[in-house]
């Protein structure tokens, strides 16, 4: 893997095995009890992304504490809770995009399909094809529409000029913005609107074919209009991919998740069907925030 | 949480302000001649008088650039009047015969700046490269400031070092090896030929690029920071390596402000005199080799103007300026054009 040759990148060391016991294997056992990829068959849907006793430290600081969740596959799981909660540098740990700055530390276990990916074994690149992320902010490369999304493809595949294509209008279509752009496929990727923008962004990360898609608060930045249509499109994508959302808009959350999080101050508060945490939620600190007393 | 900050207003253009050359004024001048006229507002007296002031002092920057214009021209007139177009094709330069011919001047100039450019550019890139994105935290502030002080050695510095430190371990130890390797190959032979005497072409080049690096450096290291950090880490995100980022994403999203620092080493390594008229050779020859000494426009002014005798030789010298002059006006008017053309990124806010 090229990128762990930059040393200024990587954590130091002890940020690697923190748990003996699941350190070793590359290809960690699959957990019992919960309900793992294996559990076929059993009711709660299967869970793509596990998290174990996740600890995150920016320097000195520690902003995540003993994180333990389950991400089921398939389905839209949404984290929430006041600035500065941990809730983006929880997401951020799943492609261990955090990594590009130094000190930045994560601790314990993210499990996708049962492999602990904060293993250094474990080929980033391999990582960001499986996870894919769209940020806060629409942030599409300096060049055209096309090469927009072909841009990650080139780096994994050498695909001929017909199948480029192909894989570019479907990931275009599949973000709804096909229609939109088909007949400016080699216009300037920055000349779109915010929320056009926003749209390539997601498909550009679909278009690596990805399991995993990370959103970082990915309508904050947008009109309603285009909220709406990201929204939408959430809603379609989770037949195909596992997706994660960050927004500190709580009517979002309850609009486009089936599971969601709370967390505050580092801690994971609850974490449950999105129906019940909105409507019955076990923790005073939930409600609290859900109410809108805090936060 | 995200790392990025507030983007998408900073756009890459320190470079442009950091060209604060006369010829900017002048294009701008020439597009905006209404820069001189008040609006029709009634102001108060202390606001005129500061205006009216401030707006003298800014008309002394044009007068002096055409004062010196128009005095080259004068002075060099005599020069053009008598071998017209010429001049500018001649290779001789004779003070016995009172004939002069200006393309050796020009020709060394533009090749010694080429040598130069061809070796700085990649140079910066890779020291720019490596202090925003590759860099140890604690590593790059001692290579920004090695850098920044490099650009704080006075020229004449650089001359007497290359001509009695650089210069002879060159010809001891460079350039025999450079020319047997390259004997025969067909172009690179003829430009590493000849005998090696440290001096020339070539050298004065090195001294420039070496001379103009840190400027290149500075910008391009200003422009890569100002790259948002989501960016990268959109790219970082699908699987890039940093190779990949930034060829394809931090150099387009930086290309105008690249180009900036480009020209304004190019500036600088046209119009450098001292170190240059050192290492040089001061040979009024056309040679196609990099090794043989040469003369630059201004190298043969500083040698020269001292000992010039009879008007030709002095008028011819002043057109050898007014052409400098000239390239140096048109090279920065084609940079501006050039980063006037350029589509700038634009990343949506709203």
């Amino acid at each position: 893997m090229r990128e762990t040759e930059i040393p200024a990148l990587r954590p130091p060391a002890v940020a690697e095995h923190p748990t003996p016991p699941h350190a070793a294997p590359v290809v960690a056992p699959i957990t019992e009890g919960k309900a793992g990829p294996l559990a076929t068959g059993a009711v709660a849907p299967a869970s793509k992304v596990t998290v174990r006793d996740l600890n995150f430290y920016y320097g000195s600081q520690q902003a995540l504490k003993s994180i333990s969740l389950e991400i089921p596959e398939k389905q839209v799981t949404a984290f929430i809770g006041p600035s500065g909660c941990g809730k983006s540098t929880l997401l951020r740990t799943f492609n261990r995009i955090y990594e590009l700055y130094p000190r930045h530390i994560a601790t314990g276990e993210v499990l996708i399909d049962g492999v602990n990916v904060l293993n250094k074994d474990y080929d980033l690149n391999l990582l960001r094809t499986k996870v894919g992320m769209v940020f806060q902010k629409p942030t599409p490369f300096p060049m055209s529409i096309y090469d927009n999304i072909a841009f990650g493809v080139r780096l994994h595949h050498n695909l001929s000029r017909r199948q480029m294509d192909e894989r570019v209008e479907k990931a275009l279509r599949r973000a709804a913005l096909w229609d939109e752009v088909k007949d400016k496929l080699y216009q300037d990727g920055t000349q779109l609107s915010g929320g056009q923008q926003q749209r390539l962004c997601i498909a550009r990360a679909i278009a690596v074919q990805p399991e995993v898609l990370l959103l970082d608060e990915p309508a904050s930045a947008l009109d309603p209009i285009s909220t709406l249509k990201i929204e939408e499109l959430i809603n379609e994508l989770k037949t195909d991919y596992t997706i994660v959302i960050v927004t500190h808009n709580m009517q979002q959350a309850a609009r486009v998740s089936d599971v969601t999080a709370f967390l505050y101050v580092g801690n994971l508060i609850e974490i449950g069907p999105t129906r019940t945490i909105f409507t019955n939620p076990r923790e005073k600190q939930t409600e609290d925030y859900i109410t809108g007393r805090y936060g | 949480m995200v790392k990025g900050g507030q983007w998408g207003d900073k756009l890459p253009q320190p470079a442009l302000s950091r060209l604060d050359h006369v010829a900017l004024f002048l294009m701008t001048l020439a597009i905006r001649p209404s820069i001189f006229t008040p609006p029709s507002a009634k102001k108060s007296l202390p606001d005129r008088l500061f205006r009216a002031g401030t707006g003298f002092m800014a008309f002394l920057v044009f007068m002096s650039v055409l004062a010196i214009l128009v005095s080259l021209w004068m002075g060099a007139w005599p020069a053009l009047h008598k071998f017209g177009f010429r001049f500018l094709t001649g290779t001789d330069w004779n003070p016995v015969t009172s004939e002069f011919g200006a393309l050796v001047a020009i020709y060394g100039t533009l090749v010694s700046t080429a040598v130069a450019m061809f070796i700085a550019v990649p140079l910066s890139f890779g020291i720019a490269l490596f202090i925003t994105e590759l860099s140890p935290r604690w590593l790059k502030r001692p290579v920004g400031t090695a850098i920044e002080l490099l650009a704080a050695i006075p020229s004449i510095i650089y001359g007497m070092w290359g001509l009695f430190v650089f210069a002879p371990l060159f010809a001891d130890h460079v350039q025999p090896w450079v020319t047997d390797h390259f004997a025969g190959v067909p172009l690179l032979g003829a430009l590493f030929d000849g005998p090696p005497m440290g001096i020339g072409m070539f050298t004065a080049g090195l001294i420039l690029a070496i001379m103009i690096t840190p400027f290149i450096t500075a910008v391009m290291r200003d422009v890569f920071d100002l790259v948002p950090a989501v960016l990268k880490e959109s790219a970082y995100g699908l699987g890039a390596t940093t190779a990949e980022v930034v060829l394809k994403v931090v150099l387009p999203y930086t290309k105008i402000g690249v180009i900036g620092g480009i020209m304004l080493g190019l500036g600088r390594a046209l119009g450098e005199t001292m170190a240059v008229t050192f290492v040089i050779g001061n040979a009024h020859h056309l040679h196609v080799s990099l090794f043989e000494p040469g003369t630059t426009i201004s190298a043969t002014l500083a040698n020269e103007f001292t000992e010039a005798v009879g008007p030709i030789y002095t008028s011819s010298l002043m057109a050898l300026g007014l052409i400098l002059f000239l390239i140096t006006f048109i090279v920065l008017a084609l940079a501006q054009l050039l980063i006037l053309h350029t589509s700038r990124p634009r990343l949506s806010t709203a």
